[in-house]
């Protein structure tokens, strides 16, 4: 029998409720696994911060509850991104700029997961900023993937992928500005889901790009995923970009995905696609075609314009939304600063770590005058383009659309470093439905070697609960 | 496509950053190759009247404009780094 903490979400929650375990003997079985693994200097390091007191405390006032009250996630540990805003443990963005700092709020997400019974045992580890896919622009060291301590968990939300694929947490909350969700799932070998824009409320989370960024659950299953997702969606006062529209629409209870067309995007199926990726992917058509699906081939011919869009357009809203960060506002103010560009040009140059910088820089160009207009303008029509693509898809009669998650498994530490570009590459089949606002989910799809691969659900827009479906249908289908 | 050092000196400046010399020059080499690729959106064929990239809803839902709780979970004096007479207290940054 697995740990207490390890097991599925839906079941602790439901042994909670009924009082056959205690809250406060899942999280401390969850703190005992975090403190073993993340020692040592081979530690996973998923995590940025994580405390006892604080959660066998939480854990004991949902003890304290009349069964009735306890909620959908009684119980239930989970490990929070640290981009997002918490008011017990720091939240850092992985940045040396925060280091101190301590949000007097909790995000919306965070105080939904409190409010269904859910205990926060601890913040995980990022790219700086959320920026990055490899979890190697964090200020505090990387996160090992927990498949291979010499490879990278994806990012940016490493932290919250490992700490789930580890088993010290069976639930996590990352965020996705462009597959920082689905990427370190596909590479940690667990499930991650982008909601559609708008569905998840982004209060509390640090805003990285403001058109992109949204809220994601991590789980080692579909349904404790789809479980997550149904607990933090919904309208927020606090965020005017958080739909009304009924998360009660998440639900489809059906096991049957017969009445399904799944479409396959040939240009997510390239010719330098590593091979055990493709394998996997076409394996996985062919159970979804067992299961009684449609597969259709489709062409969504933008594909390869989304990383140089997102490149325009990510950067510059970047740009000025990191403006905050000036040492007076927010983050560690230079003690030496003699003036006031001072004040904001030393706090910020020793605050941001180097891919910080370049992104700022590069959204600082982009939005200097002449460039804007050649070439912001000119990305905002690109994404039209590469939305109307998958409208195109959708209008031909498709449901949802599947392909890899990640063109390979998870790389070497170092391995891409050197060259921002590639690194930005490691995202090319998430970024174009991160464009679109479009929702999806990455699940684990078999293993090249040790390292496991992923493949992903693409679906119309606030239609979730079709590709939730498809994956459950899929996920069965592995022994 | 390479970019000048002068103009990553004035985006620097934009951007209230203070780079030192190595930065500059690992800056000049890596952002001209990323805008080296993003050089290839401007052979995309773009209707002209093709802005707006995206619809989702039919207009922003806003929320109702009614005195709500204060959301802060702790006093603000009790977050503040310093505090006086009812205003966070900082360094000077302007000269008197």
């Amino acid at each position: 029998m697995s740990a207490l903490h390890a097991r599925p979400a839906t079941e602790t929650a439901t042994a909670v409720r009924a009082g056959r375990i205690s809250a406060a003997a899942v999280v401390q079985s969850a703190l005992e696994a975090i403190t073993a693994r993340e020692q040592g200097p081979d530690g996973l390091h998923a995590f940025l911060s994580f405390d006892s007191e604080t959660a066998i405390s939480a854990a004991r006032a949902v003890d304290a509850l009349p069964p009735a009250r306890r909620g959908p996630l009684a119980g239930v540990p989970v490990a929070i991104k640290d981009n997002l805003c918490t008011i017990d443990f720091p939240t850092t963005c992985a940045s040396r700029f925060l280091a101190r700092y301590r949000s007097p709020y909790d995000a919306t997400v965070v105080r939904r997961l409190r409010a269904a019974g859910a205990i926060i045992v601890g913040k995980t580890n990022l790219d700086e900023f959320a920026m990055g896919s490899s979890t190697e622009n964090s200020a505090f060291g990387p996160t090992r993937n927990p498949h291979d301590p010499e490879r990278v968990p994806g990012g940016s939300s490493g932290g919250s992928a490992a700490a789930v694929a580890a088993g010290l947490v069976p639930v996590s909350l990352g965020s996705e500005t462009s597959g920082s969700v689905r990427q370190p799932a596909a590479l940690c070998g667990v499930v991650g889901v982008r909601p559609t824009y708008g569905r998840v409320s982004r209060y509390g989370l640090i805003a990285f790009s403001s058109s992109l960024d949204q809220v994601g659950p991590i789980a080692a299953n579909v349904a404790d995923a789809a479980l997550l997702l149904r607990v933090v969606a919904g309208a927020d006062p606090r965020d005017a970009t958080a739909s009304e529209r009924d998360p009660a629409e998440l639900e489809d209870t059906r096991d049957s995905i017969a009445d399904l067309v799944i479409g396959v995007p040939r240009e997510y199926f390239p010719e330098e696609l590593d091979a055990g990726v493709a394998a996997h992917c076409h394996d996985a058509l062919d159970r979804l075609r067992a299961l009684g699906a449609v597969i259709r081939d489709v062409s969504l011919p933008h594909t390869r314009h989304a990383i140089p869009t997102y490149y325009v357009l990510a950067p510059a809203e970047a740009s000025s939304n990191l403006a905050r960060f000036d040492g007076v506002r927010f983050g560690e103010r230079a003690p030496d600063a003699a003036s006031t560009t001072d004040v904001y040009e030393l706090s910020r140059s020793r605050g941001f770590g180097a891919e910080v910088k370049r992104r700022i820089m590069l959204g600082s160009y982009i939005l200097a005058s002449g460039y804007h207009e050649r070439h912001y303008g000119r990305a905002q029509q690109v994404r039209g383009l590469i939305a109307d693509d998958f409208k195109r898809a959708f209008d031909t009669g498709i449901d949802v659309l599947f392909a890899p998650t990640a063109p390979a498994p998870a790389f070497r530490f170092g391995e891409k470093t050197a060259n921002p570009y590639e690194m930005y590459l490691a995202d090319v089949f998430v970024t174009p439905s991160s464009l679109a606002a479009l929702p999806a989910i990455s699940l684990p799809i078999g293993r090249v070697g040790a390292l496991p691969v992923g493949g992903q659900f693409i679906a119309r827009w606030w239609r979730e609960a079709d590709m939730l479906r498809a994956a459950r249908a899929l996920e069965r289908s592995y022994p | 496509m390479s970019v000048a050092a002068s103009e990553l000196e004035q985006i620097a400046r934009l951007a209230r950053l203070r780079l030192t010399p190595a930065e500059m020059a690992r800056l000049a080499q890596q952002l001209g190759d990323i805008l080296g690729h993003i050089e290839e959106l401007l052979a995309i064929d773009v209707e002209p009247d093709q802005a707006a990239p995206l619809a989702l809803e039919p207009a922003v839902a806003r929320r109702r404009d009614i005195a709500d709780a204060d959301p802060l979970t702790r006093p603000i004096a009790e977050i503040a780094p310093a505090w006086r007479e009812g205003f966070f207290t900082v360094p000077r940054v302007l000269a008197p």
